[in-house]
């Protein structure tokens, strides 16, 4: 594990805002959402690796990221009046296995069947604690989100960006 | 037609969008539930599964109503997903007639997306973005800036011709692999598994996946395991593109 320090948090981080950024507009969300898109992204990476750097336990890291990036994302999803599942998805992103997918392909065309079921397990055990994650946050009440009243409103305004 | 047929197309509509644009199983249903309940009846049905809509409306009087759809287009569109959100909830709440929500779903299912270079640059910032964020150097992160922009181009090139998804995900890892082997030659200093790592992440079926996981564990059974096997196959089929290009290059 190489060694972090708190300089290479958050130039990693930042990069993560980047990169969510930028998967968001392939995803096509909407252009004035994108901003918080990233910083879901931007706090997922930074909460993993808090957890992640003292510890060097990579599932309990992903679990935890996984329920604080799920939470961010009911809040905005209230504050914003947008779907979850907008903010959700970036913010995770980072925290998607795709080391462990690289990993058991070349594990499975070097012939070490040992290391290709290791990594693919590994991959598994990642990819279930996002989904359990996401749904230990995804089961609470819409109310327990409703703590902090809305910034502004911004219903009349939606409604006539939608029409365009 | 009469007015409970309009109901369940329009419905139907509002999920098809839905379900295409990658909302999640259960936000489906309760989209199209939602715009059900305007009838006033009991008992209304509206099923979701990964590739297939029914709504169905029991009436007494003329005997019960039921339709359903194949859902075989698919892809991530947030946009649509927020707009159709928004429009059954103001149809709901008696803010726009049924014609009206209509009129606005046609609407919606044309919007136009992000302009095409934009999005080619964010592929671009995403494969770049995720190499720095797993510990890549600099030269790395250009590298993979540079495989991200020709793998958005490669998926505007597939939708161009509106290509099978599975070979979508293969030929962008072929073009992964390719382009990273390349790299690795050319500036020897470069780490080519770190390039990899980072220029498949917008390939990758993080959104099939989770979404699979969460609707097994919330009792959508056949819709959560056939996303469960199309993200395997997503995930086998990227794999099998890097591999096959690893191989053109005998010093791998």
């Amino acid at each position: 594990m190489p060694e972090y320090t708190m300089y290479d948090v958050l130039f990693q981080s930042a990069f993560s805002f980047v990169a969510c950024f930028g998967y968001s507009i392939v995803c096509n969300a909407p252009r004035r959402e994108l901003i918080y898109c990233g910083i879901n992204g931007f706090l997922g990476w930074l909460i993993y690796l808090l957890v992640f750097v003292p510890h060097g336990q990579s599932v309990n890291a992903t679990l935890i990221a996984t329920m604080a990036v799920t939470a961010i994302a009911r809040f905005l999803s209230y504050q914003r009046e947008a779907p979850s599942i907008l903010y959700h998805i970036p913010g995770i992103l980072p925290l998607v296995p795709g080391a462990a997918v690289y990993n058991t392909m070349q594990a499975a065309i070097s012939g070490n069947i040992l290391s290709t079921y290791s990594n693919a397990l590994t991959g598994f055990k990642l990819a279930g604690a996002i989904g359990i994650g996401s749904l230990l946050i995804l089961v609470l009440p819409y109310r327990a989100f409703e703590f902090i009243p809305r910034f502004h409103k911004k219903a009349k305004q939606k409604e006539s960006s939608s029409e365009e | 037609m009469d007015k409970d047929t309009k109901l369940l197309n329009l419905a139907l509509d509002a999920g098809e969008i839905m379900l295409m644009s990658g909302a999640e199983t259960h936000r489906v249903q309760d989209t199209m539930l939602r715009i059900l309940s305007v009838s006033g009846r009991q008992k209304i049905e509206a099923l979701a599964l990964s590739t297939m809509l029914i709504v169905s409306l029991p009436r007494e009087e003329k005997g019960p109503l039921s339709m359903a759809r194949g859902v075989s287009d698919r892809s991530v569109n947030f946009e649509k997903i927020c707009a159709v959100n928004a429009m059954s909830r103001s149809f709901v709440a008696g803010e726009i007639t049924l014609e009206e929500a209509s009129q606005r779903l046609s609407e919606i299912h044309h919007t136009p997306s992000f302009p095409a270079w934009m999005r080619v640059l964010a592929y671009g910032m995403t494969s770049g973005g995720f190499t720095l964020v797993y510990n890549g150097t600099p030269l790395d992160g250009v590298a993979a800036f540079v495989i991200g922009m020709l793998l958005g181009l490669t998926a505007l090139w597939n939708s161009r011709w509106k290509a099978p998804y599975f070979f979508g995900s293969f030929s962008g890892g072929v073009v992964t692999g390719v382009f990273a082997a390349l790299f690795h030659l050319l500036l020897p200093q470069t780490q080519i598994g770190m390039i990899i790592i980072g220029s498949i992440m917008p390939l990758l079926p993080g959104i099939t996946m989770t979404k699979a996981i969460r609707d097994i564990l919330e009792g959508n059974f056949i819709s959560g395991n056939s996303k469960l096997m199309e993200a395997l196959l997503v995930a086998c089929a990227i794999a099998g593109g890097v591999a096959i290009a690893l191989g053109l290059f005998p010093s791998f």
